[in-house]
C-alpha cells in the first residue's frame, strides 16, 4: 500500500540552498580526509613491514573474508581520532557487518600496523561495542586476530574495570551461550589476554608459521622461568593444532585461513528475520544529494525536517501521525528499502504535546512491531515557568520511558544538535539504539556552549556579587571564552565518534543505505512479549 | 570396399577414422579399456569391445585385437597412429589372420622402423643422409672409431627408437665416450635393443616432411610437404603446409627424393618421409626417417589438397589404383595445425591433468578440431597428453595464421592447465609470422605468461558466488563514503592481485568454478586460473618433513629404506597397536632421507619414524 508522498518545497536553485550546500561540502571534505587517513591504519613504514612479512593489511583481510561484492557496514572508523597523540587510527581495530558465506556477520579485525594491534582504551570499547551489536542482532562474530594484547602504558584504563579487556571474553561466552557463533582466525600474535579470543571461540583457525597463541610470549617466559623457547614452539600453529588442541584448523596461508573461516560460517544455521520488507522498493522521489543544500551546518538555523525524511524514505512517502498536534516533533510511517519503520524527527524544541505525541507513537510502533528511526536535531525541552507548571518534566518522562522500554529495534541518527534531555527522549546512546550514527555537522553536549558559558558566568557573578565584588564585562567575556571553546571542541561529531559515543559518522547521503543494511540484520533476535496496551496521553 | 573395419586405437584418432568410415558407410568397430567406457570414441562408435587389459597395454595386445576383429567379422584393421601403427608384427598378424592391415606391408614397416636400415635404404635410393656411423654389431669402441672422420657435434640415437626418446648430443670425443654407454643402456631399457646410430648433428635445422602415397600397382606420388619445426622435447607443437619459403624447385627435388625412397622399398599406402633441412642453407636436406602410417598432422595436407587421407588409405588398401583414388593432385592455400596439450607450457612444459570442467570447441570457419575431450572428461597421465588438434585453412599463410589464432582464442578448455595461451602467444611472435624459426626455437625462445589485464580481473571481481545472496543486500561492494572501496583478491600463479569491485563487468567470460578456484576464459584475454586464496598447501606439507607414529605400538613392517622414492599415499611403515595394524602412509612424493625404525621395535606416539623430502 502506498503512503502519501511528501511535497518538497526546496528550491535547489536559490541562494540559501547553494550557500548551505557549499558550506556542507566543506564539512564533507574534511570528513572524507579524516576517514581516508584513518583507513590507512598505521604509518607507511609499519604497513610496509607488515606486508613484507607476507601478511595482508587488515582491510584486505576483511575484503577477502567477505563474500564477493558484499557490502560492509563499518563501525566507528574514526575511533580514537585525536586521542593518544593520534597514534591509534581507528583505535587499531576494524569492525563492521558484512556477508560471509551468505551469513550477515560481525567482523572484528585487529590492525597490527597500529602499535602491534594492542588494545587502547578505545580499542576495548570498540571491540565491546561490536560484540554488543552482535548480541542485539544475533550476528555471528568473526575475529581476525593479530594483536599483542593490552596497550601496557594505559593498563589502568584497559584492564581492571567491568567494561575493560576481560569483558571481551565474558561477552564471547555469553554470545556463544545464546547461540551466536564465535569464530577466530589467528593471523598473527595472540598474546596474553588476546590468547583468549581464539581460545574462547567456538571454532578457530591458525596460520602456520604466522599465527601464535600464548599467555606469555618468549621474553616473558624467559623472565618468569628462565625457559628459552621459540615463538613457534611456544605457541605456533603446528603445536596448537597437533599438540595442545587450542586451535582447530591449521592453514598454510592467510588466504587459506580466511577460506576455512568462510567454510565454517557456511555450516551455521540460516537465520530467519521477523522483519519482512516489501518486495518492490520505490527509491526516494527526491535525490539524497539535495540533503547537503537542505541541512544548515549551523545547528541554530531551523528548517523543515520533512525535507530530510523525503530524501531518505521509499518514494519519499510518509504517513504522518498527529500532524496537527505537537508539531515540533514529526512522527509517522515510512518505508526504508521496503522495511516499514516509524520515523520520529525533531522539528524544533520539545513541548509537552510533542513529548506526549512521541510517547504515543512509540507505543503504537512497539505494539505493531515496527522498528523506530530517530532523526535527532534537538536543542532540548522547552524551559520556563509556564512549561514547568504544565508538567513538561513528567510529559518528557513519558517519552523517555517509552523510548527506554520499547521492544522494537531503534536506530538513531544525530543529524543536527543533540542537547540535554532531548537526547534522552530521542533515543540517545544511553537508550540502547541498535545503531547510532552522526552526521558530520552534528553536535552533542549537555547544553550549547553559549548557554553553558552564561550559566557558569551567572553562578560566578552571583558569588562575586555576594562578596560585594565587581565583575567587568571584559572579565566576564574572558571567563566565558574558554568555556565556549571547550564546548565547541567537545561537542563536535569527531570528539564524539573518537570516544565511541556513536557507531560512526556517516555522510548524510549514506543514511538510507546504512539504515537499510541495519534493518536487514535487526530482525534475527526475537522480540519479547509486550505487557501493556497503548496509553493514550 | 570393406564392409567393416576395426579401429585399433582410441581418442581423437579413433573418432577421425570413424568419421570417414561413417561417410563411406563402412561399419566401424571400436575397442576401449575398462576405464574408458564413457569416452567419446566409445559413445560415437556403435560397436565397441572392451579390452581385458587396463590402461594402455590393452591397445598393444595384438592377439586380443585380432580376436576382436575376427569375432566382430571385421575385414580390415586401421591402426591410426601410435600404439600398433608401426608395429610390423601387428601388420603381419593381421595378414596372417586374413585381415587387411590398412597401411604398408610388414616388411616395409620393419625396414623403415629400424633407423640404420632406413638410412641404408635412403643411401641406396640416392637420398642424401647426414654423415654417420653405426651397425648393430658395433661396440662402443668400434663406434667411436667409426666416428673418427665425422664432424662434431654428433647426435647419438637408438636405432630402434622413435619419438625423440634416448637422443644425446656429443660435442667432442670425450662427450661421445661418456654418452655411448648411457645411451645404450637407455635404449636397451626403452626399446629392448641397444643398437646405436651416430649422425652429424645439425644445430640449426628445419623439420620438413613429405606426404607420400603409393598403390599396390607400384605407382607412388607425393602430396606436398609439411613444416614441423616447432617442437618441444622432440614433440611437434605447430605444423603447417606448405613449408614457408620452400621454392617450387626445392619442393620438386625433395618430393622426388621422397618418392624415390618409397618406390625403392616398394612402399604401399600412406607414409611420411621426414627430412632435416639446414636452416642456413635451405637447399641442403637430409633424410631423417620414415613414418609408415597416418600422421597426427595429416589434417594440414588434407586442407590444402582437399583430400581425405583416411579415405585414400582405405581405397588403396582395398586395391584401388592411385590414379583412381587421386585423379588430380592440386594444392590450394595454406593450413596450420596447433596441438593442444595438457601441459604447463610457461613452466617447462610440465604435464598437467585433472577433470575438464568446461570445453567449447572453436567456432571459426575453415577450422577443424580433432578431439575426444568434452566437459567432464578426466585427463590422466596414462595416455598421450594431446587433448586436441586445431587446424585452420586460409588462402595464404597470413590468413591461415589469423584463422588459427582466432580459433585458439575461441576454444574453451577450463579445469586443467593447457598450452592454449602459449600457442596463442606463439602465433603472435614476429618470428613465427615471418617464418624465422628452426627446431630449437621453442627451447631457446622462452615465453612468459602475460600479466592478467584489468578487464579480466574486473570480470573476475564481478563473479558472484551462489551462496552470497542475503536479503536485500546488493552485491555491489558498498562501503561507507570516505572509506576505501571494496576489493577482491585474485591469486594467479601465486601472485596476488587486488581488484576494485566496480559492478557488472563489460566483458563476457566463460567460467568454471571448482573448489573455490575459478577458471576464466575470454577470446582475447586468454584462459586463467584464479584462486581466491594463495595456494600454499604444499608448503604446509613441506614443513612437515617428519612422519610420526600416530599411536604407541610395535613396528611390524617397514616398506621403505633411506633413498627410496615414494609417492603420496605409499605405505611406509606398519605399526601394530590395539590388536590392529596401522599403515603409516607418505603425505607427499619425495625421497626418504631418514628412517628411524626397526622391525619389532616399539614406538611412542608422536615419535619420528621417517623423514620424506619432497621432490623439487
Amino acid at each position: 500500500m502506498y503512503l502519501p508522498r511528501i511535497s518538497s518545497n526546496v528550491e535547489t536553485g536559490d541562494v540559501t540552498f547553494r550557500e548551505r550546500e557549499s558550506s556542507f561540502r566543506k564539512i564533507i571534505e574534511e570528513f572524507s580526509n579524516r576517514m581516508s587517513t584513518a583507513a590507512l591504519g598505521g604509518s607507511e613504514l609499519t604497513r610496509t613491514r607488515h606486508q613484507e612479512r607476507g601478511k595482508l593489511l587488515p582491510r584486505n583481510r576483511v575484503n577477502d573474508l567477505l563474500d564477493r561484492g558484499s557490502p560492509f557496514l563499518e563501525l566507528s572508523p574514526l575511533a580514537a581520532l585525536g586521542m593518544y597523540n593520534d597514534d591509534a587510527p581507528g583505535a587499531g581495530l576494524i569492525t563492521g557487518v558484512g556477508i560471509v558465506s551468505g551469513h550477515p556477520s560481525m567482523i572484528i579485525a585487529n590492525d597490527a600496523t597500529v602499535k602491534g594491534g594492542t588494545y587502547y582504551p578505545m580499542t576495548v570499547k570498540k571491540h565491546l561495542r561490536a560484540q554488543e551489536i552482535a548480541l542485539a542482532n544475533h550476528l555471528p562474530c568473526i575475529y581476525l586476530v593479530d594483536s599483542g594484547g593490552a596497550f601496557l602504558p594505559l593498563q589502568h584504563e584497559v584492564f581492571p574495570d567491568r567494561d575493560h579487556f576481560g569483558r571481551i571474553f565474558f561477552n564471547q561466552a555469553q554470545l556463544s551461550a545464546r547461540g551466536v557463533a564465535q569464530i577466530s582466525a589467528v593471523l598473527g600474535a595472540c598474546t596474553a589476554g588476546g590468547a583468549y579470543v581464539p581460545a574462547m571461540s567456538d571454532e578457530n583457525v591458525i596460520v602456520a608459521g604466522q599465527g601464535h597463541i600464548f599467555l606469555a610470549g618468549p621474553p616473558l617466559v624467559k623472565a618468569a622461568t628462565g625457559e628459552e623457547v621459540s615463538a613457534e614452539d611456544l605457541g605456533g600453529g603446528a603445536m596448537h593444532s597437533r599438540v595442545s588442541g587450542v586451535t582447530d584448523h591449521l592453514a598454510a596461508s592467510e588466504g587459506e585461513a580466511l577460506t576455512i573461516v568462510r567454510s565454517i560460517v557456511s555450516t551455521l544455521p540460516q537465520m530467519e528475520s521477523w522483519l519482512k520488507p516489501e518486495e518492490t522498493v520505490e527509491p526516494p522521489h527526491y535525490s539524497d544529494e539535495e540533503l547537503l543544500g537542505i541541512v544548515p551546518t549551523d545547528t541554530r538555523t531551523t528548517y523543515d525536517v520533512r525535507e530530510v525524511i523525503a530524501r531518505i524514505v521509499d518514494g519519499s512517502r510518509f504517513l504522518e501521525y498527529k500532524a496537527e498536534f505537537g508539531p515540533t516533533l514529526v512522527a509517522g510511517y515510512a518505508r526504508i528499502d521496503g522495511y516499514l519503520v516509524g520515523v520520529i524527527a525533531n522539528n524544533g524544541v520539545l513541548f509537552s504535546e510533542s513529548a506526549q505525541k512521541g510517547a504515543n507513537f512509540i507505543e503504537i510502533c512497539d505494539q505493531r512491531k515496527i522498528p523506530l528511526v530517530f532523526l535527532q536535531n534537538i536543542s532540548g525541552f522547552m524551559v520556563g515557568r509556564e512549561y514547568e507548571m504544565g508538567g513538561i518534566a513528567k510529559h518528557g518522562a513519558k517519552m523517555v520511558t517509552a523510548v527506554a522500554c520499547t521492544r522494537v529495534p531503534k536506530f538513531t541518527f544525530i543529524i543536527g544538535g543533540s542537547f540535554g534531555a532531548g537526547n534522552y527522549s530521542m533515543c540517545g546512546r544511553a537508550y540502547d539504539p541498535r545503531f547510532l550514527w552522526m552526521w558530520p555537522n552534528a553536535r552533542i553536549s549537555v547544553m550549547g556552549g553559549e548557554q553553558a558559558a552564561s550559566v557558569l558566568a551567572t553562578v560566578k557573578g552571583d558569588q562575586l556579587a555576594s562578596k560585594g565584588e565587581d565583575w567587568r564585562f571584559d572579565e566576564i567575556e574572558e571567563f566565558k571564552n574558554p568555556i565556549r571553546a571547550k564546548y565547541e571542541e567537545e561537542s563536535s561529531a569527531y570528539f564524539s565518534t573518537a570516544r565511541l559515543w556513536d557507531d560512526g559518522i556517516i555522510d548524510p547521503r549514506d543514511t538510507r543505505k546504512v539504515l537499510s543494511l541495519a534493518l536487514s540484520v535487526a530482525g534475527f533476535s526475537p522480540l519479547p512479549a509486550s505487557s501493556f496496551g497503548i496509553f493514550r496521553m | 570396399m570393406f564392409s567393416k573395419v576395426l579401429i585399433a586405437n582410441r581418442g581423437e584418432v579413433a573418432l577421425r577414422i570413424n568419421s570417414t568410415l561413417e561417410r563411406l558407410a563402412i561399419t566401424a568397430v571400436g575397442i576401449y579399456t575398462a576405464q574408458e567406457s564413457k569416452s567419446l570414441h566409445v559413445q560415437k562408435i556403435a560397436e565397441s569391445y572392451c579390452l581385458q587389459d587396463s590402461e594402455r597395454s590393452g591397445y598393444l595386445d595384438i592377439e586380443q585385437i585380432i580376436e576382436i576383429a575376427l569375432a566382430s567379422r571385421s575385414v580390415a584393421i586401421h591402426p591410426g597412429y601410435g600404439f600398433l601403427a608401426e608395429n610390423a608384427q601387428f601388420a603381419k598378424a593381421c595378414t596372417d589372420a586374413g585381415l587387411i592391415f590398412i597401411g604398408p606391408s610388414a616388411v616395409a614397416i620393419a625396414a623403415m622402423g629400424e633407423k640404420i636400415s632406413a638410412r641404408d635404404f635412403a643411401i641406396k635410393a640416392g637420398v642424401p643422409v647426414l654423415p654417420g656411423a653405426g651397425t648393430s654389431s658395433m661396440t662402443d669402441e668400434e663406434l667411436v672409431e667409426a666416428c673418427q672422420d665425422l664432424e662434431f657435434p654428433l647426435l647419438v640415437k637408438p636405432a630402434a627408437g622413435g619419438g625423440g626418446k634416448g637422443l644425446h648430443v656429443a660435442h667432442n670425443f670425450a662427450d661421445l665416450l661418456e654418452i655411448l654407454p648411457v645411451a645404450r643402456r637407455e635404449s636397451e631399457t626403452a626399446f629392448g635393443d641397444g643398437t646405436l646410430l651416430v649422425e652429424r648433428y645439425l644445430e640449426h635445422a628445419r623439420h620438413i616432411e613429405f606426404q607420400v602415397i603409393a598403390d599396390a600397382q607400384g605407382k607412388t606420388m607425393h602430396l606436398g610437404e609439411r613444416e614441423c619445426s616447432l617442437q618441444r622435447r622432440h614433440q611437434k607443437v605447430i605444423e603447417e603446409a606448405p613449408a614457408p619459403g620452400l621454392s617450387e624447385a626445392d619442393r620438386e627435388t625433395m618430393g622426388a627424393a621422397a618418392v624415390a625412397l618409397a618406390s625403392a622399398i616398394g612402399y604401399q599406402n600412406l607414409g611420411t618421409i621426414e627430412f632435416l633441412v639446414d636452416a642456413n642453407s635451405p637447399k641442403t636436406f637430409y633424410f631423417m626417417e620414415m613414418n609408415t602410417r597416418l600422421q597426427v598432422e595429416h589434417r594440414v595436407t588434407e586442407m590444402i589438397t582437399s583430400l581425405d587421407l583416411v579415405e585414400c588409405q582405405l581405397r588403396i588398401a582395398a586395391g584401388e589404383p592411385l590414379g583412381q583414388v587421386i585423379p588430380k593432385r592440386t594444392f590450394l592455400g595454406h593450413a596450420i595445425e596447433a596441438r593442444l596439450y595438457a601441459e604447463d607450457a610457461f613452466n617447462g612444459f610440465l604435464p598437467t591433468g585433472g577433470e575438464i570442467g568446461l570445453f567449447k570447441p572453436p567456432e571459426n570457419s575453415h577450422t577443424i578440431i580433432d578431439t575426444a575431450i568434452d566437459s567432464g572428461t578426466h585427463v590422466s597421465g596414462s595416455f598421450d597428453p594431446m587433448l586436441a588438434k586445431i587446424s585452420s585453412w586460409g588462402v595464404d599463410r597470413t590468413a591461415a595464421l589469423n584463422q588459427l589464432h582466432d580459433a585458439l582464442g575461441s576454444t574453451v578448455v577450463l579445469g586443467i592447465t593447457t598450452n592454449i595461451d602459449f600457442l596463442i602467444r606463439l602465433l603472435e611472435q614476429d618470428d613465427i609470422q615471418c617464418s624465422r624459426y628452426d627446431t630449437k626455437y621453442l627451447e631457446t625462445h622462452l615465453m612468459e605468461r602475460r600479466e592478467p589485464s584489468i578487464e579480466l580481473l574486473e570480470a573476475y571481481a564481478a563473479i558472484n558466488f551462489p551462496d552470497s545472496k542475503f536479503l536485500s543486500w546488493n552485491l555491489d561492494g558498498w562501503r561507507l563514503r570516505g572509506t576505501p572501496k571494496a576489493t577482491v583478491s585474485a591469486y594467479i600463479e601465486g601472485k596476488r592481485y587486488e581488484v576494485l569491485i566496480s559492478g557488472p563487468s563489460s566483458i563476457v567470460v566463460d567460467t568454471y568454478q571448482n573448489n573455490g578456484d575459478i577458471w576464466l576464459h575470454h577470446p582475447t584475454l586468454g584462459t586463467w586460473l584464479i584462486k581466491q586464496a594463495s595456494d600454499l598447501r604444499r608448503s604446509l606439507d613441506a614443513m612437515n618433513d617428519a612422519i610420526v607414529s600416530p599411536m604407541p605400538g610395535v613396528v611390524v613392517a617397514l616398506k621403505v629404506a633411506t633413498g627410496d622414492h615414494v609417492e603420496i599415499g605409499d605405505a611406509l611403515v606398519v605399526i601394530e597397536a590395539m590388536k590392529m595394524e596401522h599403515i603409516v602412509r607418505s603425505r607427499r612424493a619425495g625421497v626418504i632421507t631418514r628412517c628411524n625404525v626397526v622391525i619389532g621395535g616399539k614406538v611412542k606416539v608422536g615419535e619420528l619414524l621417517i623423514e620424506v623430502v619432497e621432490n623439487v
